[in-house]
């Protein structure tokens, strides 16, 4: 579960890794609030889903499809049959989980080890779409307005994810324990179901009946083969056409039964099924409040791109911001450090291009609160007439409210030369949603 | 979405028989396996390998699997299992798929294969 869980618990994730990477945006934007922007994406984590939060798509307009088809059928009815661009649109995708993902098993998901599989299963794709009154495209008529639209696309790679905590551990043998205390119940009664079915088990006598003749005669069509000679071939061949027909009637025959056996057994299971629905509830339930605690090494990259297209006229797109993010760190059982390198790029001509390498320590205060501080340093801030070589500080305290939601403050003082100001208050409602899991914070 | 088979599988007699079966989509799963009246396995794990004997001394025999699957993977509602023998005259290799509503849902897939 392992990854949208963990998308919720990247404030624990922790430093380490400085890469920076270089980002510019040359072509002009229009002066949106971008301001609004970088304070969203000013905290020291990845977003989860990094395109959804460039365009701060509302959780209600995301849609999380889990096959190529969803895909299709939600991209056709949010764009009426394709022939219009949403007001407001999201997509979060896992494409190795939409692309099929049967061959993944359950030790490779819930193991530790950085494989180039375990990296594609937990590679994750946002894409959002965002429309805008746009007055600024009016030109010199300040009455003319028109909408434009924003696209985005956001990666997000995370590489290291930590091992899972010795609670987690436990709570998933005990989920293990159930199920197997599960099976054993339900195949007692379906064999004991099957016993008393009269009419499976005259069909299960004809099966065996049929097994032995099969069996003779496809050995007795082998022999028959093998004794093929130049005397005897058209009176053998005789022989073996009656000997597959037979073959082919008692193959039909077979099918039938089968089939018929396969029928009365689902009917048998259906009633066994919900005979134990108690059972089956609490075996559910033990997975809704199973914790998905990751501890020691966390590694993540992430970044996004938004493109504006004035006037949905896309001869005019272009690039507008763009972010990115190297996360890493090591996370114990209740103190976490947190080392961030970004760049956040959000203005014309790059005049807004900021690059931040800072650290965060977490701990937990109790089974529902933890705390935060965090420090960034801002060396190198291409705003416009903006103090280069400045700092932020913050202090973020997020409580568990309810089962997956928590009430995040974050306080402090922001980086110096922002058209916010410096003071930096913020209340935030994280909500956890695609999944009845806790958010492990 | 068939999670209940029934099968017949002409298998060599001189080879040895194996089942391998994989839960996939990385969900939870646990599984028993019966050769007859006997429990040849009861495991939870997601990739299970049975050498079952000869040919043979199979035929005319059942095995019996019972697997459930829970999904506790966020990231898909999809859950599988699929069977492969070795040692049957013809390659015999088959999964079963089921996608269900919400997350923490258990599937029962129940396989019969009778040998001759």
């Amino acid at each position: 579960m392992i990854t949208h869980k963990e998308s919720f618990t990247k404030f624990r994730l922790v430093p380490l890794i400085v890469l920076v990477v270089m980002l510019s945006i040359t072509d002009e934007l229009p002066a949106q609030d971008a301001g609004k922007v970088e304070e969203q994406l000013n905290l020291l984590v990845a977003p989860s889903s990094v395109g959804l939060s460039l365009l701060d798509v509302d959780a209600s307009s995301v849609s999380r499809p889990q096959t190529p088809t969803d895909i299709i059928v939600t991209v056709r009815n949010k764009t009426n049959e394709f022939t219009e661009i949403p007001s407001e649109f999201g997509l979060d995708l896992q494409p190795y989980w939409v692309l099929g993902g049967g061959g993944a098993t359950y030790e490779e998901l819930a193991g530790d080890e950085v494989t180039f599989r375990s990296i594609l299963q937990n590679f994750r794709v946002s894409l959002a779409t965002k429309s805008r009154i746009d007055s600024s495209f009016a030109g010199t008529d300040s009455l003319l307005t028109v909408t434009s639209s924003d696209f985005a696309i956001g990666l997000n790679l995370p590489i290291a994810r930590g091992k899972r905590s010795s609670e987690t551990i436990e709570h998933f043998k005990a989920i293990k324990d159930g199920l197997k205390g599960l099976n054993r119940i339900l195949r007692t009664k379906l064999d004991s179901a099957r016993k008393n079915s009269e009419s499976y088990q005259i069909l299960s006598l004809r099966l065996d009946t049929l097994e032995g003749e099969l069996s003779s005669l496809t050995d007795a069509g082998d022999d028959l083969q093998k004794q093929l000679d130049a005397q005897t071939a058209a009176q053998k061949m005789a022989e073996m056409i009656l000997n597959d027909a037979r073959i082919a009637a008692l193959k039909i025959e077979k099918a039938a039964i089968l089939a018929q056996q396969e029928k009365l057994e689902a009917e048998m299971k259906d009633v066994i099924f919900k005979s134990q629905s108690a059972e089956l509830e609490a075996q559910k339930k033990l997975v809704a409040d199973a914790p998905n605690e990751r501890i020691g090494f966390k590694l993540e990259l992430a970044g996004g791109i938004v493109t504006d297209v004035p006037g949905q006229d896309f001869d005019k797109a272009r690039l507008r911001t763009a972010g990115i993010w190297v996360t890493g760190g090591y996370e114990s059982k209740s103190l976490g450090f947190l080392g961030v390198a970004r760049s956040l790029a959000d203005g014309k001509n790059g005049d807004r291009t900021s690059w931040d390498i800072g650290g965060r320590i977490v701990a937990d205060v109790g089974p529902q609160l933890s705390c935060s501080i965090e420090a960034a340093y801002r060396f190198i801030n291409m705003y416009a007439g903006a103090n280069m070589n400045t700092w932020r500080t913050a202090f973020r305290a997020d409580y568990l409210v309810g089962k997956n939601k928590s009430l995040a403050v974050t306080f402090g003082r922001d980086f110096e030369g922002k058209k916010s100001g410096t003071l930096l208050t913020l209340v935030q409602l994280v909500l956890g949603f695609g999944s009845a899991r806790p958010i492990d914070s | 979405m068939e999670t209940t088979i029934h099968r017949m599988l002409r298998v060599k007699a001189k080879e040895e028989v194996e089942l391998k079966l994989t839960i996939g989509n990385g969900q939870l799963g646990t599984t028993s396996v019966h050769l007859g009246a006997d429990l040849i396995c009861d495991e939870t794990k997601s990739r299970i390998t049975l050498s079952l004997g000869k040919g043979k001394n199979l035929r005319r025999k059942q095995l019996r699997c019972s697997t459930l699957v829970q999904d506790i993977n966020a990231s898909t509602n999809k859950t599988s299992v699929a069977y492969r023998f070795n040692g049957s005259y013809m390659p015999y290799e088959e999964k079963l798929t089921k996608t269900v509503a919400e997350e923490g849902e258990i599937v029962w897939y129940t396989a019969t294969f009778n040998f001759y």
